[in-house]
């Protein structure tokens, strides 16, 4: 394989181009299976993704990339690693990293910011002010809901 | 850059999300998503990855103190410390107090709740969050009612629901003995009592046996009466079939080297809602076994060896179990022993498996305590920690329609209550006329000692200790000095 095929180049919707390492690249199904297509040469357009967004999924999925197949030693520093990753993304960040992750279809990449979005949004109180919700219950209705969730596991 | 909000996802991806979040939380932020909590496609896909989840870090509901935790237990192999991870307590919206919780019996997904105020029982499915109180038609004097929660099947979909609840007891084994039984079935579809008719009941449920549901039906720790214990082995399982509204024939329990002769501490427990698991603790000897079910049904059951542990070479200092509730993960060849260490208000999760693996997960110093809160008052000392494993389910109880579409209680089971009622009062007032030789050492401890003399012709000394409704009998064997905490009902043999 000549160093040229072990390489591609992404192309964000804002026409940045990234060129990454194949091996990083699969990880996402869609591209795989755009290469698998032959449709495409060397650069594959993502209509979907911005370059910011981009640039941060690559990050992501070079880390896998390297650490995968290490073994399980590393299975701690790639937790703690991602933790740190999404630890400071903000809303409107998260929700795009949401929606690359299910465009590009990249599993593991959506699980992690989705349960990014649920550890920052545990209460009632942040729901509304994280995800910017209105509560729109009448009176009524929110006491009818109390009495069907009177007894409940809290934290 | 225009800022994305959630609104902009598509719907599976906000599923994804919330599906990850308290469920409170969710039905409380907005009508959408209150909606959505109680779709089909959405609770279904809530409870798969909830159970998903729960195959690698079993799920447990504990009772302890009077509270309810749900906890899942971390242990991820052998070389790695378990702990036992908190993830809520039963909060009441309407109870600035917390009620308190008495005793709890499980059944895929449904919880019975006894409160300590033994005039009310509640029936509650954690994942919808809407308790059922249900009013038992009496509630007399210290007396211990047994529980069971169970259904019926009339076919593959549709469970009914029901719970028993019993006394089988001998009162005042000091001077004469009565025996008094009454078995009640209450149906959650019809919210009607009835008494059901047992006859022969010629087993004995071990009092301090909460039993174990499973399929619907319940299993507890038996005795046979028509055989004499401490003469020849007597241990069995017994079931109640809440089908046919009746308990089925004694099954045997596997082998202990020697034969079971009622003094071990032997419990009950299921693994994964499938299989039944027993664990004995040998009288005076530091060996644990626990075994699970082959196969269970109705006149057979057949047991394999899961566990054999000797306490005494595993942990610094031998441990004998006092109440040996237990929860098994059987992937991973592991066993999870609750108990409490009498001497100390701590709560000690005892993990043990295959070649000597044993670890002591203290509730009270490990990082969950302090959110657990569970550091034990004096009072409730003596109330007993109960695990039994949780997976959740979308069992909906049903609300009783009111008014006149209610169906009404027979005049005859009317009849055959009272007659009850006041046979059971009797037998209260002829106890309450006997002497019985008090010691009242606090407020909360009340306590008589008896000295007898056994079928074997020794002395016992008996000291019968009441701490709040539990009765503890403890025996006190002059021939073989040492003290056994002894079944109450069992005594009559002595």
């Amino acid at each position: 394989m000549s160093k040229s095929e072990k390489k591609i180049v992404l192309k964000s919707l804002d026409n940045e181009a990234f060129e990454v390492e194949k091996a990083v690249a699969l990880q996402s199904q869609t591209i795989w299976v755009m290469c698998e297509d032959k449709c495409v040469g060397n650069e594959i357009p993502l209509e979907n993704v911005t370059g910011q967004i981009l640039a941060k999924v690559i990050d992501y999925c070079k880390k896998h990339a390297v650490v995968d197949g290490d073994g399980d030693e590393s299975s701690e520093e790639l937790k703690n690693w991602d933790t740190e990753f999404t630890k400071n993304m903000d809303q409107s960040t998260l929700f795009n990293m949401i929606l690359a992750a299910n465009y590009l279809n990249i599993k593991s990449l959506l699980n992690l910011t989705c349960q990014a979005v649920a550890d920052k949004t545990k209460t009632i109180d942040e729901f509304h002010t994280f995800l910017n919700i209105e509560n729109n219950f009448t009176p009524e209705e929110e006491a009818q809901i109390c009495q069907e969730n009177l007894w409940a596991f809290d934290d | 850059m225009t800022t994305t909000t959630i609104f902009r996802l598509p719907r599976d991806m906000v599923e994804e999300v919330l599906s990850r979040v308290p469920l409170k939380s969710m039905r409380f932020t907005c009508k959408k998503w209150y909606t959505l909590s109680k779709n089909r496609s959405f609770t279904k896909m809530h409870l798969a990855k909830i159970a998903e989840e729960g195959n690698s870090n079993p799920r447990m509901i504990v009772l302890m103190d009077s509270k309810l935790y749900l906890t899942s237990g971390i242990v991820k192999g052998t070389d790695f410390d378990p702990y036992i991870e908190p993830e809520g307590k039963l909060i009441c919206l309407n109870d600035l107090e917390q009620v308190k919780i008495f005793q709890i019996f499980h059944c895929e997904g449904l919880l019975l709740c006894i409160l300590k105020d033994i005039s009310k029982i509640v029936v509650w499915n954690p994942y919808w969050g809407q308790p059922r109180w249900i009013e038992p038609r009496y509630s007399y004097g210290h007396c211990s009612y047994r529980y069971a929660l169970g259904y019926s099947k009339k076919n593959k979909k549709n469970k009914s629901y029901k719970i028993l609840r019993f006394i089988d007891k001998y009162f005042c084994p000091t001077k004469s003995r009565h025996h008094f039984s009454w078995y009640e079935i209450y149906d959650l579809d019809t919210g009607l009592w009835k008494t059901l008719v047992v006859t022969s009941i010629h087993w004995k449920i071990l009092s301090n046996d909460l039993g174990v549901s499973l399929k619907g039906n319940t299993y507890w720790i038996s005795y046979n009466r028509k055989l004499i214990p401490i003469q020849e082995p007597n241990v069995y399982l017994i079931c109640f079939d809440f089908t046919r509204e009746m308990f089925r024939p004694l099954l045997p329990l596997p082998p202990l080297p020697g034969g079971l002769w009622g003094r071990e501490l032997v419990t009950l427990s299921c693994v994964k809602e499938e299989k039944l698991a027993v664990f004995y603790q040998y009288d005076k000897a530091p060996m644990v076994e626990i075994w699970i079910t082959n196969k269970i049904e109705e006149e057979e059951v057949l047991w394999s060896k899961f566990l054999t542990v000797n306490m005494a070479t595993v942990a610094k200092t031998p441990i004998s179990f006092r109440r040996g509730d237990f929860y098994i993960d059987e992937e991973k060849r592991l066993a999870m022993v609750f108990d409490k260490v009498s001497d100390e208000y701590c709560h000690t999760v005892n993990i043990i498996g295959e070649d000597g693996y044993f670890r002591e997960v203290d509730l009270d110093e490990d990082g969950s305590s302090s959110k657990l809160d569970v550091r034990a008052s004096r009072e409730n000392f003596a109330l007993r920690t109960t695990v039994c494993s949780y997976v959740p389910s979308l069992v909906q109880i049903k609300k009783l329609s009111g008014g006149c579409k209610r169906k009404k209680q027979s005049s005859f089971e009317l009849h055959r209550f009272h007659k009850k009622l006041s046979r059971f009062a009797a037998m209260d007032k002829r106890i309450k006329q006997e002497p019985e030789y008090k010691l009242m050492l606090s407020q909360h401890y009340k306590a008589k000692c008896v000295f007898k003399v056994s079928t074997q012709s020794t002395v016992l000394f008996l000291l019968f200790i009441s701490l709040l409704r539990y009765e503890f009998v403890f025996v006190f064997d002059f021939l073989f000095p040492s003290f056994m905490q002894y079944d109450e009902d069992s005594l009559m043999y002595l």
